[in-house]
């Protein structure tokens, strides 16, 4: 994402904050057809995706105002809304207990909003997709299956056919080499 | 993936794995209370789990874009309340206030008539070249005055008070429909003087704005705050 997309995207939320409808459909027009996509991808499901982002735009609309606060570049804020709302439908379609919701994790103030964030970003992404080829296909395809497609870690484990426990302990040392990557 | 148990992690690496999970949605339950706990008590985790949100929110270009279909907008809008009454909804709300002021006009030209009625001995009088608009509030206690002469701008407010902690900003809208233009902000006394900016011109159907907004002006370099005022600038 180029800089002029991030600060147009910035000054949308700004101005939906403020009850601005036409920024608003601004912003709807700029980025719903990733948040579809987003919500078809990890609900496999078209009108159930077709009804979280209604769910999600409607949140977006409410939360505006506190986007400033909380440090993440608009993209990845937006993406954050309407990942964790499609999550918290899938896990709860699968009723399944044991897994707390997403949204817990979803807006978190910062009290250092990072004007550079956008560059780092854009600089973060081919390094992401780097660090995913250096991780190897199984890891990398298992990031990839829950973030994209919201497998938890018991699936991952049927998947794979092994132990939740050891499938744990290799995704997360995955985890944890990604990060060094990156962090490199 | 080896059946053995690798070493544990360490304190550090077992926060930046829960960081990860919290980010993926993949935390169980037992961790998740600590790590909602975490997120509101230590800014570092906190920023920790931002920056897997960052850095994760890359994959999510790997998918194509999907068109949602128009009955999604259609649906938030009536959840939000957005849609109005069939005969309003022709009007693109896609089209800034700037192009469609009628509603916001036709409450202030009433006002603004009889303003000028009452006004027209004292206008009369003053014998002023160039351009000016009078700002009148629709309910008539605030009014500003704008004069343009050549490229020189004048604004004064006349009744009414700013209040404290806001500004009212001046906004000078070319006939083409064209994004507004800020000239600053109305002075609490005395008159504001600026200079019409590069790319403006005084041509005919130019309108003047007043728009409420946050002290020192809209952040955004466009109006934010409601519009309280539009009137055209008529030759003096």
């Amino acid at each position: 994402m180029n800089d002029a997309r991030r600060v147009a995207l910035e000054e949308m939320i700004a101005r939906v904050a403020l009850g601005d409808r036409s920024a608003f459909d601004a912003l709807y027009d700029a980025t719903s057809a990733k948040l579809h996509a987003i919500c078809i991808s990890l609900l496999r499901d078209r009108p159930e995706a077709e009804e979280t982002l209604q769910e999600v735009y409607i949140n977006i609309w409410r939360s505006a105002g506190r986007y400033s606060a909380n440090g993440l570049s608009p993209m990845t804020w937006l993406i954050t809304i309407a990942r964790n709302r499609a999550i918290d439908r899938l896990r709860a379609r699968e009723a399944r207990p044991g897994f707390a919701p997403a949204e817990a994790a979803a807006v978190v103030p910062s009290p250092d909003p990072g004007p550079e964030l956008s560059t780092i970003r854009s600089q973060q992404q081919s390094l992401l997709a780097a660090c995913l080829d250096e991780l190897g296909e199984a890891q990398a395809g298992a990031v990839r299956a829950v973030y994209l497609e919201g497998l938890t870690y018991a699936e991952l484990a049927a998947r794979e056919g092994v132990p939740v426990n050891t499938l744990r302990s290799w995704l997360r040392r995955g985890l944890l080499r990604l990060k060094d990557c990156v962090s490199r | 993936m080896s059946d053995e148990l690798p070493p544990p992690l360490t304190p550090e690496e077992e926060d930046e794995v829960l960081a990860a999970e919290m980010a993926l949605g993949l935390v169980s339950d037992e961790d998740a209370q600590r790590g909602v706990a975490r997120l509101a008590e230590d800014p570092a985790f906190a920023q920790r789990v931002r920056d897997w949100q960052e850095r994760l929110a890359g994959l999510a270009d790997e998918l194509t874009p999907v068109m949602p279909p128009a009955r999604a907008r259609q649906r938030i809008r009536e959840d939000l309340g957005h849609v109005h009454a069939p005969l309003s909804e022709v009007i693109d709300s896609r089209i800034g206030w700037w192009q469609r002021p009628w509603a916001l006009f036709s409450g202030v030209a009433a006002v603004l008539a009889l303003a000028l009625v009452l006004l027209m001995p004292v206008l009369n009088g003053r014998d002023l070249p160039g351009y000016r608009a009078e700002l009148v509030s629709a309910d008539a206690t605030m009014r500003v005055d704008a004069r343009v002469e050549g490229r020189e701008v004048e604004v004064m407010l006349m009744d009414g008070t700013v209040p404290e902690g806001r500004d009212w900003q001046v906004w000078f809208l070319m006939p083409d429909g064209s994004a507004p233009i800020s000239l600053g902000l109305v002075a609490r006394e005395g008159p504001m003087r600026t200079t019409l900016p590069s790319g403006t011109d005084m041509v005919e159907g130019v309108r003047i704005a007043l728009s409420d907004e946050p002290a020192g002006g809209s952040p955004t370099g466009r109006a934010t705050g409601p519009v309280f005022a539009i009137a055209p600038l008529t030759p003096a």
